[in-house]
């Protein structure tokens, strides 16, 4: 990074009006800092919501037979976890770590479009409400049948279910506006109010990972937000957009979700990588190894992964041409993402390195991910995805890509800057226990869940043939020490907003940035004049 | 920074011009409802239209053009069967539905089940010759002594290469008797015998 100079008056930065306080601070802000808390504690809030359901599914597959749910509600539980983990966790979360940092990082005083930015979050809250609704309806008489389509909410069946379908229509819609919003407000951030010198390949590459997530969600939301929309309109203006009885095709609504839901995939993920591209540089104590080629990665993987949609469909009897168009344009992604871990690999090459909580989530995101790429790389194979097809290999293979790719980077996230956020240190044996409990939990519930998959066991089914039970009580066993561990997440964050060693400006020894020459916690209104980078 | 100056905040116009992307993608998303087959129709990628659009073919206008078409018939000497056709070839136009009668006599004293495989050579004008008739991939159970006649209706897809002008249709009865399908046949023929 360059030189900066940091004038002291924009730290403490008197000129402006009083900070705003009550809920009116809250409800109508529009401090980049504060709605990025709001994100952060909604997607906290989801978080345990959508991992509560995870429990309620593992418990029920813990033995065969149905002790717990009934079929349709552990359908619902299993739609509404993914919905929940990935509308109302994983986005939210990065959301609000976009909007904490990169106003921090590029040397701006606030996001763009600060109203814009407090409209985005509380359409996600109403969102958050509506899709709540959408669960509970269901248990008020008269309220229909739950969503038990899965999150793919794929016709004909999502024709059939009650009004919590309609419900969770508006959800998507809200959801979307929201993150489309958002989106073009970080884009214009970004592009607008660098500070005078940062050239766009001098960004800070979290900003960059940003960047393409944000065109991606303005590319692909929309494609959900049409796909939704015609699903209503079957259901009650009487079209037949997927109606096969009145010449609709089915097949039409895959596709359009799938357009949205294969780079949803890099949407969750480019976050986190922009994190741990971040997070490896400061704990190796050396820059980053290809920022130019790490950028030039995440543009491909963006771009690349546009275009594949349809390996998710290899099953619904595409000609040959088609599927083999699909299967190489999915393998061809691994270049791409490839080259990204090689780069934090060589970064770490000969690096001074130290192991602080971010730095192993780091390690494990590299690794866990690489083999969430691998039987990714497998299911891309045509032969071989028409076998694991609707399996629990499946599901291995994307909770492995997520929880790591995604989950684990934002938790790297909190570890890395939550001195930053609060003024204080965390407490660096919780955060390790907290590493450590959460590795052992996630990897013994999901890899026996590979050998269940190629073993035959079909997902989104309440009950399980008996020669499943071992595997599966071992995934469940798995599952609660993996959920039971991430209470510590709440009892760290709240522990180092009460106190803790006092934080200095750079926290890390090697941190390189911007937002590290600000002191800790950052003043209200940062940046007011923009630094200067020479 | 003067707060009170009521300033246009700096990307305004670019969220503005932003926002045209989702829109756009919100509209192409219903284009796709027509857009979809018809796509997937120019660009030629076969699919559940594509085989409605080859039923089409069979309305299509009669050719001048005369294809021989050559019929063979075998039976393996484990299936004491008569198996002949009519006529040993037929000049057949493409676009004009044709009928040929096969006939098949068991000689042997006890009920027998066959099955017809047919093959196509050369390979190339498979796809074209459409059968909306055939004996053929199902179980025929025939009688001691039996004959039985058996229809083909077919066409020639007008779409058939130029320079196929003679092509060779073989029918082969292959024996298809497990045990508990003869029981079966036995059961069916029966009645007939008395």
């Amino acid at each position: 990074m360059s030189t900066v100079t940091v004038h002291d008056h924009d730290v403490q930065d008197h000129h402006h009006h009083a900070m705003p306080s009550g809920w009116r601070r809250w409800l109508l802000s529009t401090n980049h800092k504060d709605i990025g808390t709001l994100y952060m504690i909604f997607a906290l809030v989801m978080l345990f919501t959508g991992g509560f359901m995870a429990m309620l599914i593992r418990a029920e597959l813990f033995m065969p037979g149905i002790q717990l749910l009934q079929p349709d509600l552990y359908n619902n539980m299993v739609t509404n976890h993914a919905l929940i983990m990935v509308f109302g966790a994983v986005m939210p979360a990065a959301a609000g770590m976009a909007n904490w940092m990169i106003p921090l990082m590029i040397g701006a005083p606030d996001m763009a479009l600060p109203r814009l930015n407090n409209l985005s979050f509380w359409m996600l809250a109403a969102g958050g409400l509506l899709l709540i609704c959408s669960i509970l309806v269901p248990f008020v008489p008269g309220g229909g049948t739950p969503v038990n389509t899965g999150w793919t909410l794929y016709p004909p069946l999502s024709l059939q279910v009650g009004m919590s379908m309609d419900l969770l229509i508006f959800t998507v819609h809200l959801l979307g506006i929201s993150s489309i919003l958002a989106s073009i407000n970080i884009i214009v951030t970004l592009f607008n109010t660098r500070a005078p010198g940062m050239t766009l390949m001098k960004m800070p590459i979290f900003c960059w990972a940003w960047m393409v997530t944000a065109f991606l969600l303005i590319l692909i939301m929309p494609a959900l937000a049409s796909g939704v929309t015609m699903l209503l309109f079957d259901r009650h203006f009487g079209t037949s957009f997927f109606n096969a009885a009145g010449g609709g095709d089915p097949v039409l609504f895959q596709h359009l979700f799938w357009f949205f839901g294969h780079p949803e995939v890099y949407v969750l993920l480019l976050p986190s990588m922009g994190i741990v591209a971040h997070i490896v540089p400061t704990f190796s104590r050396k820059p980053l190894f290809g920022y130019t080629s790490t950028v030039g990665a995440m543009i491909s993987i963006g771009a690349i992964g546009m275009l594949v949609w349809a390996h998710h469909q290899y099953t619904i009897g595409m000609s040959l041409a088609a599927v083999t168009y699909f299967m190489i344009g999915t393998i061809l992604i691994s270049i791409p993402v490839g080259l990204m871990i090689l780069n934090f690999i060589a970064t770490m090459w000969r690096g001074a390195m130290s192991f602080e909580t971010p730095m192993l989530f780091a390690i494990a995101i590299i690794l866990l991910f690489t083999f969430a790429g691998m039987t990714g790389v497998m299911l891309a194979v045509i032969p071989g995805d028409i076998q694991y097809h609707d399996s629990y290999f499946v599901v291995a293979h994307f909770h492995y890509a997520l929880i790591p790719g995604a989950l684990f980077g934002l938790y790297a996230g909190v570890f890395y800057w939550l001195p930053k956020w609060t003024g204080h240190m965390y407490d660096e044996k919780l955060g390790k226990l907290f590493f450590w409990l959460t590795m052992i939990g996630f990897n013994l519930t999901f890899f026996p869940q590979h050998f269940l998959g190629l073993a035959g066991m079909p997902r989104r089914i309440v009950d399980y043939n008996l020669v499943f039970t071992e595997f599966n009580m071992l995934s469940s066993i798995g599952a609660f020490i993996f959920g039971v561990s991430q209470i510590l997440l709440p009892i760290i964050i709240i522990k180092t907003i009460r106190g803790g060693q006092k934080a200095s400006a750079r926290v890390w020894e090697a941190s390189e940035g911007l937002e590290w020459m600000l002191p800790s916690p950052p003043p209200f209104h940062s940046f007011s004049e923009p630094p200067v980078i020479k | 920074m003067d707060e009170k100056q009521p300033t246009r905040p700096a990307g305004a116009r670019g969220a503005l011009l932003l926002a045209l992307v989702p829109l756009t993608m919100f509209a192409l998303g219903f284009a796709l409802a027509p857009l979809y087959s018809m796509i997937c129709e120019a660009v030629g990628i076969q699919s559940a239209a594509a085989a409605v659009a080859g039923a089409r073919e069979l309305a299509a206008a009669p050719q001048d053009r005369v294809v021989t078409v050559r019929f063979d018939t075998n039976v393996p000497s484990d299936l004491p069967w008569e198996f002949v056709a009519d006529a040993g070839r037929l000049e057949v136009r493409p676009g004009v539905m044709q009928e040929m009668k096969f006939r098949v006599r068991n000689r042997s004293d006890r009920p027998l089940v066959g099955r017809a495989i047919p093959s196509v050579v050369p390979w190339q004008a498979e796809r074209h010759f459409l059968k909306t008739e055939c004996f053929c991939f199902r179980d025929q159970a025939i009688g001691p002594g039996e004959s039985r006649e058996m229809i083909l209706r077919f066409q020639l897809a007008p779409a058939l290469p130029e320079e196929i002008d003679a092509l060779t249709l073989s029918y082969t009865f292959l024996r298809h008797d497990t045990a508990a399908q003869t029981a079966a046949a036995d059961a069916t023929l029966n009645p007939s015998k008395e």
